[in-house]
């Protein structure tokens, strides 16, 4: 029977179509179900407000500007219609609108929802834009941008932010980090990041085939980052960023008892504004060029101590009982161990000093002798103590350990065995040794407050520290303390231009040879003012005696210090265990 | 004597429910655009179609047979008319209006070929075993199945080919006329292609790779699969198939109703609709093979094949197995005069099924 053979075409048929609808719906299901779902939803972002950075007394070092960015949205624009809505778009914002199809089309990335045509549009082009009726896909979106109103004066303190780097998305997406999204980029900014952003929010629209809004299905309102504040005064960084601001160096200015930072400035500067800032790339570019390399930030690069160092060989050479404070060495101007000789900075001679007067006049010969007994891995030893070799671990990128040499660093690296002459070198702070400005004033810190180790830092932690610890001894800090108010106070003192009226400023100099160039030159040196210990470092590259311009600046500093004195608590931020 | 086939009935039924069912979700927002209600206009049709059906049994298909000539030439009359002066729609001339309605000649057409056929092959039963026997009925369909083609249609032209191969078959032609024709058919082939319009070529194109034009011409079936796949095993529920309701899927209420059943009804619906119509179609062959008459033998073999490839290229259409040709679903679609020749296509099958016993 024919009939038969029709009726089995047919149900094969029907097997192929069960099979079908089976396979689409029951085995591919959920592809089919994510596909739908993406097509009616569409993901709108809302970026979140970063955090505001205030100093000790509530002043913001660092704002939050509203501006207004154009974005397309790339699946409201039909291929059709692209020319006329960019024709348009163009003729508000007064852009060529080939230059505006081509970041369009430069910008479309799979997966991503709108695509950032133009940053800080003036207030009435972006309502020109909202009210324009024949743009599908056009929008404003209003978000913040960092506005750093102390500008050079505290610009490699709080850095600024930048889009992320599509190299460094992939190590940060587990942070939640999103390709376009702002991050810190220097400084503060950068190492405070996490607390500092936001999370951004935003809206789960749903829309109809042609992309019209039909209802909002679910809304996340983006947080607020956290707000930070920092023991910084901002008052005293804006005043030692106009006492720098024709140098070359860095100043530090620290509470001595916890190494909380005052004022932490580096010159020559740079605008921190031209960062955030898409129409002043040429300034960047500028700063990069500058010979003088206004992006360092000299208050944690290295140079050799020179003289600053004297106070750990001196406190070396008591703490291992090879001088008493009365041991006196006799400088006749110069000194000469076996084929050659050294000389003290004054040519004269010192004659017979002790410690304390070695100090006051930076004696050169009794630190050599000293430097002799101690040799290299006590003088390395000491050094390390007093924190010399390793960073501070303060709040701030790109922070360097330094140099701290001996036998073995010298064979490793230079491939040389060590001579006694390095030992001399590295007792009046030459040779290979190698601080920060930063390092330098912890050391001082360590003496002004007695013994007692410091950490320097900008963020209160949220756990503070048992009692610090005791590093050094009260007795021999006392010797070192006497040679340092002498250098001040006396008249043979080397920086007798840091003394100010009736406050007792403690000091030492150091002017450290360095190339060809005049030498670096450092003032270290601390003063109570209104009951606390603060510590004053400047340094200057290539400025000569630092008896002269270092230890005038610090004069000016301590007579600010002494006319404000740091005001304000410093709370530890909420969101983050503080540091890093 | 004249009793009715209760199970024919009631799987027509069902369908006709599925579709009311369906059109009241589907149609929500072209009816809120446009202002028609759907809904009532079907069900308009399909109260005109049970009336058709109660007629076709009251009448019978033998008076209606008799009138076969009168009938396929009314037919090719109004096809004529269509390709003279039919309404565009959709860059097709299918539709006639005829007072304030408008009528789809195709779809009688091919169920006036169906009478023709039955009541040529029928006439000299033994003839169609010669060549001359064969070619007769080939002919006899080719005329309206080109005029229809040149609409152009080609879904509905292309029903002909297995509505046609399935009555001549079960005639008792010579295998080797069907071989044959089988081979002249695919040397046709490139010349059919040729004849294609632009936008045809572009719907097979798509079916072949449909994701070369997302958007243009492989939107609708990456759309209407997105639908069917998206219901997975119960559906989004009822009204609330998003590819249906925000507007994703064109002519939902027309040609991809059975996107919007697997959307809203998952594979439980789908699957229930499929065996609902293997059931009614499997019930036409049954009711073909206990008729002693060929007439009415050929009669429901033609309708059931005229449903059964309407089924298999519509589903087949959404589910991206076939290209798309614009055919509807029986029964189920949105449509007045796909409605009607498909309630009389059922009316035939009554009047077979319930006559059987008398010749």
């Amino acid at each position: 029977m024919r009939l038969g053979a029709v009726r089995a075409a047919v149900i094969g048929l029907f097997v192929i179509l069960y099979a079908a609808v089976l396979r689409l719906q029951v085995i591919q299901g959920s592809v089919y179900f994510r596909q739908s779902e993406q097509n009616r939803i569409r993901l709108v972002e809302e970026d979140a407000c970063r955090g505001i950075i205030y100093d000790r007394n509530g002043i913001a070092l660092v704002e939050n500007r509203l501006v207004f960015d154009v974005v397309a949205l790339p699946r409201e624009i039909t291929p059709a219609a692209e020319e006329a809505v960019f024709a348009a778009l163009g003729r508000i914002t007064g852009t060529d609108p080939v230059l505006l199809r081509d970041t369009y089309n430069h910008n479309i990335h799979y997966g991503v929802n709108s695509v950032l045509l133009m940053e800080n549009v003036p207030r009435e082009v972006a309502f020109r834009i909202e009210q324009a009726a024949v743009m599908p896909g056009i929008y404003v979106r209003t978000g913040g941008v960092r506005h750093y109103p102390f500008g050079t004066a505290a610009a490699h303190l709080v850095g600024y932010v930048g889009r992320i780097p599509q190299q460094d998305l992939a190590g940060l997406k587990q942070y939640g980090y999103r390709t376009q999204d702002i991050v810190g980029k220097a400084g503060l900014e950068k190492t405070q990041d996490l607390l500092l952003r936001g999370k951004p929010g935003g809206m789960q629209l749903e829309v109809d085939s042609k992309g019209k809004m039909l209802r909002v299905l679910s809304y996340r309102a983006p947080e607020r980052g956290g707000d930070l504040q920092v023991t910084v005064d901002a008052g005293l960084q804006q005043f030692i960023a106009g006492l720098l601001k024709d140098e070359r160096g860095a100043a530090v200015v620290m509470d001595a008892a916890d190494g909380a930072l005052f004022a932490l400035c580096s010159m020559p500067s740079f605008e921190p504004d031209a960062f955030v800032d898409s129409r002043r790339r040429s300034e960047i570019a500028a700063y990069l060029q500058d010979a003088a390399s206004p992006l360092l930030d000299r208050s944690l690069r290295t140079y050799p101590p020179g003289s600053v160092f004297k106070i750990v060989t001196g406190y070396a050479g008591l703490a291992e009982h090879l001088v008493t404070e009365q041991t006196t060495f006799d400088c006749a101007g110069s000194l000469t161990v076996g084929s050659y000789t050294k000389r003290c900075w004054l040519e004269s001679g010192h004659g017979r000093t002790n410690l304390a007067q070695a100090l006051t006049g930076s004696c050169n010969v009794y630190f050599y002798h000293l430097g002799l007994k101690l040799g290299d891995q006590i003088i390395a030893r000491y050094a390390r103590k007093f924190g010399f070799g390793a960073v501070t671990g303060v709040e701030l990128p790109n922070e360097f350990a330094g140099v701290v040499p001996d036998a073995a660093w010298k064979l490793q690296k230079i491939g040389k065995k060590w001579f006694p002459g390095d030992s001399l070198n590295t007792a009046i702070g030459q040779g290979y040794l190698e601080v920060t400005p930063l390092q330098a004033a912890r050391m001082t810190a360590t003496i002004a407050n007695g013994g007692y180790e410091v950490t320097p830092h900008l963020v209160k932690k949220k756990i503070s520290a048992a009692k610090s610890k005791k590093i050094l001894d009260s007795g021999i800090v006392a010797v070192i303390r006497a040679g340092m108010r002498g250098a001040v106070a006396a008249p043979n003192g080397t920086a007798h231009k840091a003394a100010v009226g009736d406050t007792a400023v403690f000091g030492k100099t150091g002017t450290a040879q360095f190339g060809k160039k005049k030498p670096h030159a450092w003032f270290a040196g601390f003063a109570a003012i209104a009951d606390r210990n603060v510590c004053c470092l400047v340094f200057l590259e290539h400025s000569g005696h630092g008896g002269d311009r270092p230890a005038e600046i610090a004069r000016e500093i301590i007579r600010y210090l002494c006319r404000q004195p740091p005001r304000g608590s410093v709370r530890a931020p909420d969101g983050a265990q503080g540091g890093q | 004597m004249k009793t009715w086939d209760k199970y024919l009935l009631s799987l027509a039924a069902a369908l006709v429910l599925c579709s009311m069912f369906t059109l009241l979700s589907a149609s929500q927002h072209k009816q809120t655009a446009t202002g028609k209600n759907f809904v009532a206009s079907q069900l308009v049709w399909v109260g005109a179609g049970a009336v058709i059906v109660a007629a076709i049994h009251h009448i019978g298909h033998p008076s209606i047979l008799s009138f076969a000539y009168l009938i396929y030439g009314i037919s090719l009359i109004l096809l004529m008319a269509v390709l003279v002066g039919g309404s565009t729609a959709l860059g097709a001339q299918r539709w006639l209006k005829i007072g304030f309605i408008t009528i789809q000649p195709s779809e009688f057409a091919k169920l006036g070929t169906i009478v023709m056929l039955a009541r040529v092959i029928a006439d000299r039963p033994e003839r169609v075993k010669t060549l001359r026997g064969f070619a007769l009925p080939l002919l006899t369909a080719a005329l309206p199945m080109l005029m229809i083609f040149k609409q152009p249609d080609l879904g509905t032209s292309l029903v002909f080919v297995p509505v046609v191969a399935a009555m001549l078959f079960v005639a008792g032609m010579r295998s080797r006329y069907f071989i044959g024709a089988l081979f002249i058919g695919l040397a046709l082939l490139p010349v059919g292609w040729h004849l294609l319009h632009d936008y045809q070529k572009d719907r097979v194109m798509v079916f072949v790779k449909p994701d070369r034009d997302p958007l243009g011409a492989g939107y609708t079936i990456n759309q209407s699969k997105i639908a069917i796949g998206s219901g997975r095993l119960f559906g989004k529920g009822w009204n609330s198939g998003t590819q249906n309701q925000l507007d994703f899927l064109p002519e939902r209420h027309s040609d991809f109703i059975f996107s919007v059943i697997g959307e809203e009804w998952g594979f439980a619906g789908t699957s229930f609709v499929l065996t609902v119509f293997l059931l009614l179609l499997l019930r036409g062959l049954r009711i073909a093979e206990t008729t002693q008459e060929l007439s009415g033998r050929l009669l429901a073999v033609g309708v059931t094949t005229m449903v059964a490839a309407h089924v298999i290229m519509n589903i087949g259409m959404t589910i991206g197995l076939m290209p798309v040709v614009g055919i509807p679903l029986p029964l189920v679609s949105y449509g007045g005069s796909a409605m009607i020749s498909n309630m009389m296509a059922i009316g035939f099958l009554q009047s077979v099924q319930a006559r059987r016993i008398l010749f």
